[in-house]
């Protein structure tokens, strides 16, 4: 016996004898029988087989009393399930979205919770300083109730470098000066960090940021950041 | 079909022949599964068959000959079930009439029912899945209702179909599952 032309639209033989199929799925396999011999032959030799099948009283009375009709699962899990993972092509499936989400998510809070840098304040709010050519001034405005975390660069950074660093006011008074001050390297860049703990309750002003250090070639290098606390 | 085709439009009687038996043969069977009654479903059959062979050499058609060739069954079956309504003359499928048709007598119709039978009593044990999908086709679900219901994809619906006919025949051969 030949093979089936197209066993995709064959394998509806069974549905068609028992007239189970869709509208169109039976046109698609009738006009399938007109051209295969083996969907053909199996049509009409199992014809009076199928006949009984499908239209027998006793036969179905036969089937409900060995198999009876299972209830619809009410649970709400089965429920859940049932949305989670219902009958559609794997990427539409909800639980492959949320998987999906979940694994992007995860990362992300990871990032967004930066770690706490050596020297930094949890819960403060930071200035960070930068070394602008214009020297604009870097103007930060803090509620009075907050404390104040100042980040800034340090060029020529090396573990064993001390730098000086000394906070002026705009009345030249000296608010802070350490002459050994380490710093710490971050993703290959030196960074300074000063807490208001180490200087005393920063009011509203103009301040202005030295950082100085001694090059490998004995000279003195200094940078100054401006910056402004408003209330 | 496509080369009897060919050759009964080149005058071969042959194949026209050919093309007749093999169609009617078909026809019958889905005219029967449409309209229900036997001796209803041969009639269609051949009228759809004598319009094809009257037809297809003059004909112009550019899908292929299966497939003209069964619109002309669609549309006599139509125009069948049409001419049936108006003078409601159409018989609704009759089991009983189909044991007349389909059986010589009572006896083998009978013997070949508790065949089936204990073979779907097998069968229930061995194989469920086709057991409750039977059920459901008998409670009027389609195959695509089918799938949602048990929440399988619908071509696992004809295969479990399929793999229940194949172990249903084997029994009615050789006796058991």
């Amino acid at each position: 016996m030949s093979q089936c032309t197209n066993p995709k639209v064959g394998i509806l033989l069974h549905g068609y004898e028992l007239h189970a199929l869709t509208d169109p799925e039976t046109e698609q396999f009738e006009l399938h029988m007109l051209e295969c011999e083996k969907c053909f032959h199996e049509l009409n030799s199992f014809e009076q087989e199928a006949a009984v099948l499908a239209g027998d009283t006793e036969v179905r009375d036969l089937m409900d009393a060995a198999c009876p009709e299972q209830p619809e699962a009410k649970s709400s899990l089965a429920a859940l399930w049932r949305y989670l993972w219902p009958n559609v092509p794997v990427i539409f499936k909800p639980a492959i979205g949320y998987l999906l989400a979940l694994l992007m998510i995860i990362p992300a809070y990871q990032g967004f919770k930066k770690p706490i840098q050596p020297g930094f304040r949890e819960g403060a709010e930071t200035v960070y300083l930068t070394a602008l050519r214009s020297i604009e001034e870097r103007t930060f405005s803090k509620q009075s109730s907050k404390e104040v975390n100042l980040q800034f660069y340090l060029e020529d950074y090396a573990p064993d470098r001390r730098y000086q660093i000394i906070v002026r006011f705009e009345d030249s008074s000296i608010v802070y000066d350490n002459s050994d001050f380490h710093g710490y390297q971050r993703d290959g860049q030196g960074y300074g960090t000063l807490q208001t703990q180490a200087l005393s309750r920063m009011k509203a002003g103009k301040y202005r940021l030295s950082i100085s250090w001694r090059r490998s070639d004995s000279s003195i290098q200094t940078r100054e950041y401006p910056f402004r606390i408003e209330d | 079909m496509d080369h009897l085709y060919l050759r009964a439009k080149n005058g071969d009687l042959d194949a026209e022949q050919k093309i007749y038996q093999l169609l009617f043969a078909r026809f019958k069977i889905v005219a029967k599964h449409r309209i229900g009654d036997h001796e209803d479903a041969k009639d269609v059959a051949q009228d759809a068959c004598m319009t094809v062979l009257r037809k297809y050499k003059s004909e112009i058609y550019t899908i292929s000959f299966e497939a003209w060739a069964y619109g002309v069954l669609r549309m006599k079956i139509g125009n069948y079930i049409q001419l049936a309504r108006t003078r409601r003359e159409c018989r609704a499928p009759d089991n009983s009439t189909e044991r007349a048709d389909d059986c010589s007598n009572e006896e083998r119709y009978l013997a070949l029912q508790g065949r089936l039978s204990n073979c779907l009593r097998k069968l229930v044990r061995k194989h469920p899945r086709y057991a409750r999908v039977l059920n459901l086709i008998y409670q009027g679900y389609r195959t695509d209702e089918i799938s949602e219901r048990l929440s399988v994809k619908p071509n696992n619906v004809h295969v479990i179909l399929s793999r229940g006919r194949s172990l249903l025949r084997s029994c009615l051969e050789m006796g058991s599952v």
